[in-house]
């Protein structure tokens, strides 16, 4: 039978599943099949945010085949949703093995690179209680995600002290390699 | 039956981490069976573990719980940029500038020392925002001797023989009073002129901020042993204020602790409260399937501070 939404519905809306992975239907009937991440990528976007979020909490739990309906929703409009996306992607890349990463990387590159033009303010529910100040862009959120994907040691600390124009340079400058790397 | 040790710990100030504070307390209240005898002190047994959960507020505290073994150790506060989590001695708020009179010694300056010999911290929104008086990094240490992260080596040797001119460009070390004698010269909250004989490396913010270099250390983590199974430091890029220092120290104290630490900023949203409420739930920090799960977990929350492990 086809991966109807109702079902994902049904587990999202079921409060009393605290943990998806306890859930027989998520397991069995869900998690990694043709089609749920882009019903769920759909949800994130579409739904109330309670289920929106455990949209994303179901999303993360994925594995890579998830990663090319995540990229197509790259595409949807929203400054937040688009971020809580590149969290999705940066989670389930990351729990890989790092030697995996490139390769996973690799074929939804091209859907995210728009990202790092995306000059959108990202809004930080709950606020950050910080040192710093920060406010990111998608397009900084981008650029922090992909380097972090290149390279497990990136250190994005520096980035984040920087002002917007600041950031510009170094953005600019990954789109430039980017560039050279998709040409 | 496992015994598992589960050790949270809330540094200054307990306010900013409001969020996180009351969503673990309210998970252990629900769940946990609560010492009456002994504050923040908590017990829950499930089918193969007793877990012993103690909440706490202070640097004793913090260093008791690496030293405790097989704790799964949880840290939630601020990163001090660098300098090592401060602490306070319980919940009540401590303000963001501690009156003299009210508080003799600054909380904020009480860190646990835990990185680098060196760190970059902002001038106004650090030393005269909560009325600091960090020791000033002289200069004197040969660059080759100092555990410093890169980025302050780059400055350390992109300075090196440049100007101290105030006009000059660059990282360089530069009198705040020479060149900035408005901004030298104030009095922070507690009456002291922390800025007077201060230099600054770098202008920020249209010359609004003023970076400068100060000693910190790794002192107190060089004390502990680090017999705890797990550490996870819930604060503002952990990873790169402190990996460093937690993975010479885990060397030299051939202990397996393994770091949780966050790569970015984390917001208020209570990604603390996720991680105890797994761990309570039985999934274990320090295995692979473990490490995955909660990763996931956390990485499903809003700037959760993209969390890393290491090694």
């Amino acid at each position: 039978m086809a991966l109807d939404e109702v079902l994902i519905r049904r587990v999202l809306s079921d409060a009393r599943t605290t943990d998806f992975d306890t859930s027989p239907i998520f397991r069995n009937e869900i998690r990694n099949q043709p089609g749920a991440a882009q019903i769920l990528v759909a949800l994130m976007h579409d739904a109330s945010p309670e289920i929106a979020a455990r949209a994303k909490v179901m999303l993360c739990l994925f594995d890579s085949p998830a990663l090319g309906a995540l990229a197509d929703g790259a595409a949807r409009t929203g400054a937040s949703f688009r971020a809580e996306l590149l969290d999705v992607i940066v989670t389930i890349i990351g729990v890989s093995d790092p030697k995996e990463w490139a390769a996973q990387l690799g074929p939804i590159l091209p859907r995210l690179v728009h990202l790092l033009r995306d000059l959108e303010v990202v809004d930080v529910p709950g606020g950050f209680k910080m040192e710093i100040e920060i406010r990111c862009r998608v397009c900084d959120l981008a650029y922090l995600s992909l380097q972090e994907l290149r390279d497990p040691e990136f250190d994005g600390y520096n980035f984040l002290l920087m002002e917007f124009e600041e950031r510009d340079g170094e953005v600019r400058a990954l789109l430039a390699r980017l560039g050279m790397l998709l040409a | 039956m496992r015994k598992v040790p589960i050790r949270i710990i809330f540094g200054l100030d307990p306010n900013d981490w409001r969020r996180h504070h009351d969503a673990v307390i309210a998970l252990l209240d629900s769940i946990c069976v609560k010492d009456p005898a002994v504050a923040g002190h908590y017990t829950l047994t499930t089918k193969d573990r007793e877990f012993d959960v103690v909440v706490s507020y202070t640097k004793a505290s913090f260093k008791t719980a690496l030293d405790t073994d097989g704790a799964i150790v949880v840290y939630a506060g601020h990163s001090r940029l660098g300098q090592g989590p401060a602490f306070g001695t319980s919940v009540a708020d401590t303000p963001e500038c501690p009156d003299a009179a009210a508080f003799p010694d600054n909380p904020w300056e009480s860190h646990f020392r835990m990185g680098y010999d060196v760190v970059d911290i902002p001038c106004i929104d650090e030393i005269i925002h909560h009325g600091t008086n960090p020791v000033e990094f002289p200069g004197t240490t040969p660059l080759a001797k100092l555990f410093v992260h890169d980025q302050v080596r780059a400055i350390l040797t992109r300075a090196k023989g440049r100007s101290t001119r105030c006009d000059s460009t660059g990282p360089a070390k530069r009198a705040l009073l020479t060149c900035f004698p408005t901004v030298a010269d104030q009095d922070n909250c507690r009456g002291l002129k922390s800025l007077k004989n201060r230099h600054y490396w770098k202008a920020r913010k249209k010359n609004t901020e003023f970076d400068t270099l100060v000693t910190a250390g790794a002192s107190d983590l060089d004390g502990v042993s680090l017999r705890c199974a797990v550490l996870l430091m819930y604060s503002c890029t952990a990873k790169h204020h402190y990996r460093d220092a937690l993975m010479r120290r885990r060397k030299a104290a051939k202990s397996k602790c393994l770091f949780y630490l966050t790569s970015a900023v984390p917001s208020g949203i209570p990604g603390t409260k996720r991680f105890v409420e797994l761990v309570l739930s039985g999934v274990d920090p320090v295995t692979k399937k473990g490490k995955q799960k909660l990763l996931r977990e956390l990485g499903s929350i809003p700037h959760s501070g993209r969390i890393v492990v290491r090694p």
